[in-house]
This record gives C-alpha cells, sequence and structure tokens, in this order.
C-alpha cells in the first residue's frame, strides 16, 4: 500500500474547526457550571458561600450517602454551597499534599487517623486546638490523641474502628470447634479448618500485612516505639516473639489461602477468601461487613474480639475530620466540622454502618442493637493507637510493607527481617 | 498579522529590489514569529516547573518542614549515589526498559510485517490491532487484574484444569514473575504504537524492491532480513527512542498494578521518585531522582539526533 | 491547488499502485500470525466483556464459574448512579480542544524550525524535545503552582493549557519532519505569485503534509485520554473529571463495585474503536515524516 496521501476537503476542515469551537464553548460551559469551582483563587474557598469538602471516595460515597445528605442539610440551612469530593485513599494524601504546598486545598477534608501527623506538619490541616476547646470532652481519650500531633489537636474524631476476629461460623461449628480465645487456639483452630481448598486464616501482603501485625505485638506486651518515638522497639524480645507467632501461621503453620501473597492493593481483595466461604476466619475491621452482606448475604459469621495474648489489644483506626490549612474561611469550615459531629448528626454516620467517634454515641443502645457492632465498641477500650509521627506511613507502608513481604515470599527469615526494620526505623527516626 | 495580505500587483523592478529587501528583514523576524508562540506556551508551562524541579534537588527540601527549604548542595546527589537501593533500582530500570525494547520491537515487527501484507480485510485487522494501545492505563490496569486474578481469572484457572500447572503463582504478587509480567502488560498496550511507526516505515519501501530479491530466489526471512531491516532504519531508530524513553517514564504502567512492590520487585526510578516526595515527602531527593531521569532521557536524545537527525541533515 | 499537484512526488509513485493490487492475498502463514495477534488482542477485551455482565456473585468468585450465567445487566444499570458519562464528555472535550490548538501552533513552530536557518535552531530543537522528558511525577507541584498562578485550577482549560504545552514538541518534531520533505520550491512557486510566506504555509505547504498533522492529531489525543497524573492534581470538582481519573475514583480501599467498573470500561471501548476505525488508516502516518530518510 503505498500512501494514498489523503487530504482533507476544505470542507472537511471547516467541519472539524466549527467542531473545536463548539468543543471550547462547551469547555466554557463546563468550568462555569459546578459551583464555585471556577473562583480563580482555585480549588480553596472563594469566600461566597461556597466550601470544599475531600474525604476519600468511600467515605464521600454517592450523591446519597450519609456525609452528603448531613451536607446538604447543613448547606441548605446556612446558604451554603458545599463540594464534597470523593478521591481514592492512595491518591488522597498525595493530593491534598500538592494543592497544599501551592498554597491551596480543601477547606474541611476527613482524612484516616494514621495520616494525621504526617499531614498535621506538611502543615495541610489546621490546628484547632482553640477552636474545639469547647467539644473535646464529647470524645474519648485515645481517640483526640489520634486526631493529635505534637500537642495540638488537628481536627475531631469522625468515625472509629478496630480490628476484630472474622469467622464463619458454619465452618467453626462444622469442625466442633469453639471461637478461639487465645493465640494456641486460633492456631490449632486455623490448623484445623485447613484442607483441601478450605483454609483456616486469612493474612494480608505489604501494608495489610503489617498494620494487623501491630495488635499481636501489644498483646505480647510489645511496643512499636520507645515513649519519646526516637526508637524502634517492635524487635525487642517480646516483639520477636510476637512476630515469630505471626510469621508462623504462613510459614509454619500454612493455613492461608494460597492468594493472600497478592491481597496488596485493597480490603477487598483481603476479604475474598472469607465471602467466598473457602476461609474460616480472618482479622478485620467494621469495613469487612459490607463486602460480606452485599458479596455472599448467606454466609453465616460473626465476629469476636481478637483472641488474646498476655494481654488483649485491638488496633486503632477511623477518621479525623478537619478544617484545612489554606481554607480562607476557616470560621464556616470549623462551624461545618462542628456541626458534622455533633450528637443530632450521628444518624447520618450510623446510617453507613460505620462507629461515630462521640461518647454519648457508643455509649448509647444503639452499639448494642447489633452484636457485630457491640463486639467493636467493646474491643475500643483496648484499641491503640499508632504513633503519631509524621513519617508514619513510610514505616508502615515502605519499612514494614517490605519486610513482611520479604518474609512471606522467603526472601528474609522472620526474626532477621524484623531486626533489620527495625534498625531502618531508627535510621528514620534520627535523620 | 501584517504578512496576511492579499496578492500583490506585478511591480517594477525597483520595487522589486524594495519588496525582495523587506522579505529579507522580515525572514529576521520570521523564526520568531512562527516559533514564538509555540516556544512561549512550551516556555511558560513546563519551563518554570522544569527549572523549579531541577532547582529543589539542590535542596533539603521535605514537605513535612514547609518553607523550611535550605541549600543542601549535592547531598542529595550524593547520598543517592551512596546508596545500594538506588543502584539497584537503576538496574531494574535498565533492565526494564531493555526488555520493554526487545519485546516491543520484536512483537512490533512482526505485527507491522503481518499487516504489510495484503490480509483479507486488513482494514478490520489494523484497526483491531491498534485498539489497546487508545485504552487508558487505568482500564488497562482492571482488565489485566482481572485477567490474571489467582482464583477467578481465567489464566490461572486455565492452567489448573489443563493440568500444565497446578498451583499457579500469584503473578502480581511473586517476587520471580511480577516484573516479566508487567513488562508484557506493558508491552500489550504499548507495541502497536511500534508497530504503527515500523508499519510506515514498511511502506516508503518501494515494493519494487521486494519483487526484484524475490526473482533473485530470497526467501520470505530473507527479504525481511535484507529489503525490509535496511528500508526500516529511520523507523527502528525512533521505535527505540521511544520505546526507551516511554519506559524509563512509565509510572502508571507500574504504579496501578504494584506500586513497585512486592518488596521492591517492581521499583524503577519514576516510582522511586514518587514514592520518595509523596511517601517519604523528602523532595529535594525526589527531584535528584527527577534530575538523573532526565539526564539519561537527554542522553537518548541526544545519541538519537545525531544518529538521526545528524544523517539527515548531511543528505540535505 | 494545481501547484500542489504538480509539485508532490508522491504523486508520482502512483503508477505502482494497480500492479500491487492484482497481487494475490498473502500466504496461509502470515494469515495465521494476524488471527495470532488478533486473539491476543481480543481475547482480554472479551473477557472485560463476559465479566461485565456477571452477578456480584459471580464476580467476588462466591458463585465459581468462568462465564456468567445470563446476562445480568446490573452492572450496567449502576453507571447511572455515576458521572460516568461526563466524564466522558470532560475528555472529549479536553481532548478536542488541546489538539486543536497544540496543532495551530505545532504547524507554524514546524514550519519555522523547518525552513528557516538561525542560530540555534537544532539546539532549540533539542530543548523542546528535551523539555517533554521530565518525570512528570516532580512537575506535579511546580505545575500546580503556575496553573494556580494563571487561575485556572479546577478547569479545563487550564487542563487543556498544560497538555497543549506537553503535546507541542512532538508535534513540532513531526510536523518539522513533515515539512522538510516538501520541497521548498513549491512555496517559491507561490512566492512568485504574489503569495505571502504565510499564506504559502497555509495553502501550498500544508496540504501535502496534511497525514503529519492527522498523524500528530491521533498522537495528542491518545496522549490526552490517556493522561492521568496532572488531572488527578488540577480536578478537583467530580464533575470536571477525565475519564482516566474519574474510572479511577471508582476504586475504593474498601470496597470496589468491580462489576459497573468493568461495564463503564465496556462502554469506554464503543466510542473508542468507532473513532479509531476510521482515524486508523491516518495513524500509519505518524512515522511518515519521523521516518522519511
Amino acid at each position: 500500500m503505498s500512501t494514498p496521501s489523503p487530504r482533507l476537503s476544505r470542507r472537511q476542515l471547516l467541519a472539524l474547526g466549527g467542531g473545536v469551537a463548539s468543543g471550547l464553548t462547551l469547555a466554557a460551559c463546563g468550568t462555569g457550571s459546578g459551583g464555585g469551582g471556577s473562583d480563580p483563587t482555585g480549588g480553596g474557598a472563594s469566600g461566597s458561600g461556597t466550601l470544599e469538602l475531600w474525604a476519600n471516595a468511600g467515605v464521600a460515597g454517592d450523591s446519597d450517602s450519609g456525609l452528603q445528605r448531613a451536607v446538604r442539610a447543613w448547606g441548605e440551612a446556612n446558604g451554603v454551597t458545599v463540594n464534597v469530593q470523593g478521591i481514592p485513599t492512595q491518591d488522597l494524601v498525595p493530593k491534598l499534599t500538592t494543592t497544599s504546598s501551592g498554597g491551596s486545598g480543601p477547606d474541611v477534608a476527613i482524612v484516616d487517623v494514621s495520616s494525621v501527623p504526617q499531614l498535621a506538619a506538611a502543615q495541610v490541616l489546621a490546628d484547632v486546638t482553640d477552636k474545639a476547646d469547647a467539644v473535646t470532652g464529647d470524645f474519648g481519650d485515645e481517640l483526640l490523641a489520634s486526631s493529635s500531633y505534637d500537642g495540638g489537636l488537628f481536627g475531631l474524631p469522625y468515625t472509629t474502628n478496630n480490628v476484630g476476629l472474622f469467622y464463619n461460623r458454619e465452618l467453626l461449628d462444622g469442625a466442633g470447634i469453639a471461637v478461639p480465645t487465645t493465640w494456641q487456639e486460633l492456631r490449632d483452630a486455623a490448623i484445623e479448618l485447613t484442607g483441601g481448598d478450605q483454609y483456616g486464616y486469612m493474612m494480608g501482603a505489604q501494608g495489610y500485612g503489617a498494620f494487623l501485625f501491630w495488635p499481636w505485638l501489644w498483646q505480647n506486651g510489645g511496643t512499636i516505639l520507645s515513649e519519646d518515638l526516637t526508637t524502634a522497639t517492635f524487635a525487642d524480645d517480646l516483639g520477636q516473639e510476637a512476630f515469630a507467632f505471626y510469621s508462623g501461621l504462613v510459614l509454619e503453620d500454612k493455613v492461608m489461602p494460597p492468594e493472600f501473597v497478592g491481597a496488596n492493593a485493597s480490603w477487598d481483595q483481603y476479604v475474598a477468601p472469607f465471602v467466598q466461604g473457602r476461609c474460616a476466619m480472618m482479622a478485620t475491621g467494621p469495613w469487612g461487613t459490607a463486602p460480606i452482606e452485599e458479596g455472599n448475604p448467606d454466609l453465616d459469621w460473626a465476629v469476636a474480639p481478637l483472641p488474646a495474648g498476655t494481654g488483649s489489644a485491638s488496633i486503632l483506626g477511623g477518621t479525623t475530620i478537619s478544617v484545612g490549612h489554606n481554607s480562607t474561611q476557616s470560621d464556616l469550615a470549623w462551624e461545618l466540622v462542628s456541626w458534622l459531629t455533633a450528637t443530632e448528626q450521628m444518624p447520618y454516620i450510623q446510617d453507613t454502618g460505620n462507629i461515630p467517634g462521640r461518647r454519648d454515641v457508643i455509649d448509647s443502645e444503639w452499639t448494642a442493637e447489633d452484636p457485630v457492632r457491640q463486639t467493636f465498641v467493646e474491643q475500643m477500650e483496648v484499641a491503640r493507637a499508632r504513633p503519631a509521627l509524621p513519617i508514619w506511613g513510610d514505616i508502615e507502608w515502605g519499612v514494614m510493607a517490605n519486610m513482611w513481604d520479604a518474609v512471606i515470599q522467603g526472601q528474609q527469615a522472620p526474626a532477621d527481617a524484623l531486626a533489620a526494620a527495625a534498625e531502618e526505623t531508627n535510621q528514620k527516626l534520627s535523620s | 498579522m501584517a504578512t496576511i495580505t492579499t496578492e500583490r500587483p506585478r511591480t517594477t523592478p525597483e520595487q522589486a529590489a524594495h519588496a525582495r529587501k523587506q522579505r529579507v528583514r522580515r525572514q529576521r523576524l520570521a523564526p520568531i514569529l512562527y516559533i514564538g508562540p509555540a516556544f512561549l506556551a512550551i516556555a511558560l508551562i513546563i519551563g518554570y516547573p522544569v527549572f523549579n524541579a531541577i532547582g529543589t534537588s539542590f535542596l533539603n527540601a521535605s514537605l513535612l518542614a514547609p518553607g523550611q527549604d535550605t541549600f543542601a548542595g549535592l547531598d542529595n546527589f550524593t547520598a543517592l549515589f551512596g546508596d545500594p537501593t538506588f543502584w539497584l533500582v537503576m538496574g531494574r530500570t535498565l533492565t526494564w526498559a531493555g526488555a520493554a525494547l526487545i519485546v516491543q520491537v520484536g512483537l512490533g515487527l512482526v505485527i507491522a510485517n503481518t499487516l504489510n501484507k495484503r490480509l483479507f480485510a486488513r482494514g478490520a485487522v489494523r484497526t483491531t490491532l491498534i485498539v489497546p494501545w487508545v485504552v487508558p492505563t487505568v482500564l488497562v490496569a482492571l482488565i489485566w487484574r482481572f485477567l490474571l486474578d489467582p482464583v477467578s481469572g481465567p489464566i490461572n484457572g486455565l492452567l489448573r484444569d489443563t493440568g500444565l500447572w497446578e498451583n499457579p503463582p500469584v503473578w502480581l504478587a511473586d517476587t520471580r514473575f511480577v516484573l516479566p509480567v508487567l513488562v508484557l502488560i506493558s508491552a500489550w498496550k504499548w507495541t502497536p504504537f511500534t508497530a504503527v511507526i515500523l508499519l510506515a516505515g514498511m511502506q516508503q519501501i518501494p515494493p519494487e524492491q521486494h519483487e526484484a530479491a524475490m526473482m533473485d530466489g530470497a526467501n520470505a526471512w530473507q527479504r525481511f532480513r535484507n529489503v525490509t531491516v535496511p528500508g526500516i532504519r529511520t523507523s527502528l531508530a525512533l521505535v527505540t527512542l521511544t520505546t526507551i524513553s516511554g519506559a524509563i517514564n512509565n509510572f502508571n504502567g507500574i504504579w496501578l498494578f504494584t506500586r513497585g512492590g512486592p518488596v521492591g520487585a517492581t521499583e524503577i526510578l519514576t516510582t522511586m521518585a514518587y514514592r520518595t516526595a509523596f511517601i517519604e515527602f523528602d523532595f529535594g531527593r525526589a527531584a535528584a531522582i527527577s534530575v538523573i531521569i532526565f539526564v539519561m532521557m537527554m542522553a537518548v536524545a541526544v545519541v538519537y539526533f545525531y544518529v538521526v537527525e545528524g544523517r539527515k541533515g548531511d543528505k540535505r | 491547488m494545481s501547484i500542489v499537484d504538480e509539485t508532490l512526488p508522491a504523486r508520482r509513485k502512483s503508477p505502482t499502485r494497480p500492479r500491487r493490487r492484482e497481487r494475490r492475498y498473502a500466504s496461509p502463514g502470515a494469515h495465521a500470525v494476524a488471527v495470532l495477534l488478533l486473539l491476543g488482542t481480543l481475547l482480554p477485551f472479551a473477557w472485560m466483556v463476559l465479566s461485565s455482565f456477571k452477578t456480584p456473585q459471580e464476580l467476588n468468585g462466591v458463585d465459581k464459574s468462568l462465564f456468567p450465567s445470563g446476562l445480568y445487566l446490573g452492572n450496567y444499570e449502576k453507571i447511572a448512579d455515576t458521572n460516568f458519562f461526563t466524564y466522558f464528555a470532560n475528555s472529549v472535550i479536553v481532548a478536542a480542544a488541546t489538539t486543536t490548538i497544540a496543532l495551530l501552533l505545532a504547524i507554524l513552530a514546524g514550519y519555522g524550525f523547518a525552513r528557516f536557518t538561525f542560530i540555534g535552531n537544532r539546539g532549540m530543537l533539542l530543548i523542546v524535545v528535551a523539555a517533554q522528558m521530565f518525570p512528570a511525577v516532580m512537575l506535579a507541584i511546580p505545575l500546580f503552582i503556575t496553573v494556580k498562578t494563571l487561575g485556572l485550577l479546577d478547569s479545563l482549560v487550564g487542563l487543556i493549557l498544560v497538555y497543549v504545552s506537553f503535546a507541542l514538541p512532538f508535534c513540532i518534531w513531526l510536523m518539522r519532519n513533515y515539512f522538510m520533505a516538501v520541497p521548498v520550491e513549491t512555496e517559491e512557486a507561490a512566492f512568485i505569485d504574489g503569495c505571502s510566506r504565510f499564506r504559502a504555509l497555509w495553502q501550498v505547504v500544508l496540504p501535502p503534509a496534511l497525514p503529519g498533522v492527522m498523524a500528530a492529531a491521533v498522537f495528542t489525543i491518545i496522549q490526552v485520554w490517556e493522561e492521568f497524573l496532572y488531572a488527578n492534581t488540577f480536578i478537583d470538582t467530580d464533575a470536571k473529571r477525565t475519564l482516566s481519573v474519574g474510572l479511577n475514583s471508582l476504586i475504593g480501599e474498601f470496597t470496589t463495585d468491580w462489576g459497573r467498573l468493568l461495564a463503564a470500561g465496556v462502554l469506554v471501548m464503543i466510542p473508542v474503536l468507532a473513532i479509531f476505525g476510521y482515524l486508523q488508516r491516518y495513524v500509519t502516518q505518524i512515522a511518515g515524516g519521523g521516518v522519511k530518510g
């Protein structure tokens, strides 16, 4: 085929030009609609009754999610347009830091508690210590601690969660196994329940595996860092003992579905074997409920407290709602934040199945209505926050995640890997 | 614009000479008029950020301490060069680019050579083979995640059911396989582009050359080797440039699948730069990595310019 | 337009065409290779289409079956809950505007590089080409500041401006190569007719280089279609997201409606196939300018 040198006729060119012109008009329209977004100072609020609220896509939900309905109600009552933007979790922190270092960003942000210290240090979130003075009594101390950094409060607890033991009742009952309450019982049960295409217990890979290790460490009396946050202590004798148990489930007992090494990108992947009924037990938080109820309504399952070691412990998670550091309307933004976290608005959160961070809700009868919820609320007493370090994300999802993958891929012995990770953490802490 | 004038009437020699002088003067201004707008757009939008990023590479700049940047000299670079992980990642980046080059050019040659023949329904075949190129990487990642799913994916399902591999690996999480798998997926998306350029090169070869070779008794392979390949040298150089620079600068093709994991098995310089910037928040170091990538790309581009463009220039 | 036809060397090649047309189809071997390539290309898409008709239980592995049990349309119905069609329209608008502006500027600049000898011509060209090679990851923050200064954050116009700048280098380079292949005599003839250089460019030099314009257009469209990082950084409002960002925003940390995502993927492919089915004949000409020795 010698190229037939296609030449556009003048008519075609004109048509093309016309299309482009209309495209530009459309583009112009596109920028105008969408509320306060056309604000020339960009990103942030315009001072004309518009607030930008960013949250991860799960919290933001679609237009009739609890958060969006709540925000609409507030907006209508106050004559303010609130634009809620849902951003995938893995993009939320980069996007917040990029926009903030560029001098803009949202007026209100709802972020994962584990990223509060880094977002506080990076001046993404505003220090609301003074503003929040009147309402801090409404929240538990551990929850406030997880919204704090360096002595300042950088938001209010929005939702809270922790990790419990999900188990498949049918599989456990079928094998005549009681719900495990100790490490040894968990291990025995997991081994007993593994066979054929059925597995006893689920683990995560990368950061998921690292995240889920902390409760076992605490249960054994270990700590992640020294109290002054300068030295890693997770590889001391207590830590090594806990890690030997944790990694032993993988390396010696082999009670995980083989695909667990790929559960590294979302909780969906982690929960899947349990939802499929192939895996008898897993440790996860309230977010594990929805995929089970939607994905396999027939599954007979329940949640128990995590099996205990020398003590009980779980890991504290959840979200914090705060004012953006660069917001030009921080007072209005704070009004929305305090309104959203007030008692009257709790049903908006409760409807989503999440547990609000307020004491009065946690202590109310609502928690007792649902056994799953009650288990998580009871566990709150032993749930601990991770260290309030700006570089925490790097330690958990970098150092520890790599360490864990090296262990489950058989590249490094668990004890050596943990010791090396502690050393690397010390380096990061001192630099 | 002054230059858009309608036809001038035929003029006297004096007037013509004057006009020529004017044209010469305009000639000096002309490059600015023609190149200026585009250059301005590039300088305005790309120029400042590039210089800013290069500048940042000489700073201690952490997003965790906004506004407290200090001059670091070459510290970011020496720290990188002294870090064995950096060299590991550098090596992997070169492996990644080399593998991309081999697979994409090899497969691209096969596709282009096939499309250059008189195939049944060639237009439809050509359209189809180009499609992966126009699929956004976000969608490519979605499609391949499903195909490679260890439990419900058809690839592992097939391997199990046929008994070829009883316990097939978790492709995207196995340090032994993940990098080759990503090379193949990325080739699936980008080879059509390579093939298109090679095909265009093949179409520049006069059919007479093939016919002459055929009369000399050359078989298909000999014709491909002795007529086609020499005839598409410039296309080959172009796809070498675009494939290498595309692979070195590829970010989505890795990040959307593995984020550089597991255990750093798919970490290349761009993902390392991203991780350093947005997870470790060390902007100075991340900028230094970017500058190193930039220098590598420049080297590739300069070699290309002198090999291909230089030769072309001589001919003119 | 008569000048074009007389001076275009490509036209003179035309006598070879009828002879080639007489040839029979290629060997069965070549067709076998083509079938293999087609399968490798199509099967992944086929799997996406098949999976998009699976029920949630079939997708999450609760019901074990490789193929969907029936024609479940729930995934497609759920797309209505998203801004998917807006994302799509945004991508089309941004791609069309970017391509037009980039091409207009690139035609001028490409012509300038091809026809004028001035000091630093090649060096400047190298800078132009190199500029786009800086890793995008690192440019996000300073570029964000630039776009903010221009007051174009969270607007498609800002995105178009950025995309134009990043598309320009390749387009300029492509157009330059095409213009260099057009003989200088072409426009000199036009000058004698009293045509200004600017007019000669559009009326005489451009027509033979139109394949290059189409090729540059295709390349730009794909680049814009693909881009993720900047679109994700500069656009906040959901209703202004482009397709890549919009699709990605449907993926969550906790639960993702994979069925809905697959259905959206299938819908994306339909217009893409239609547009590129039409454009594919120009696509092979991308290299024309870059390749002509």
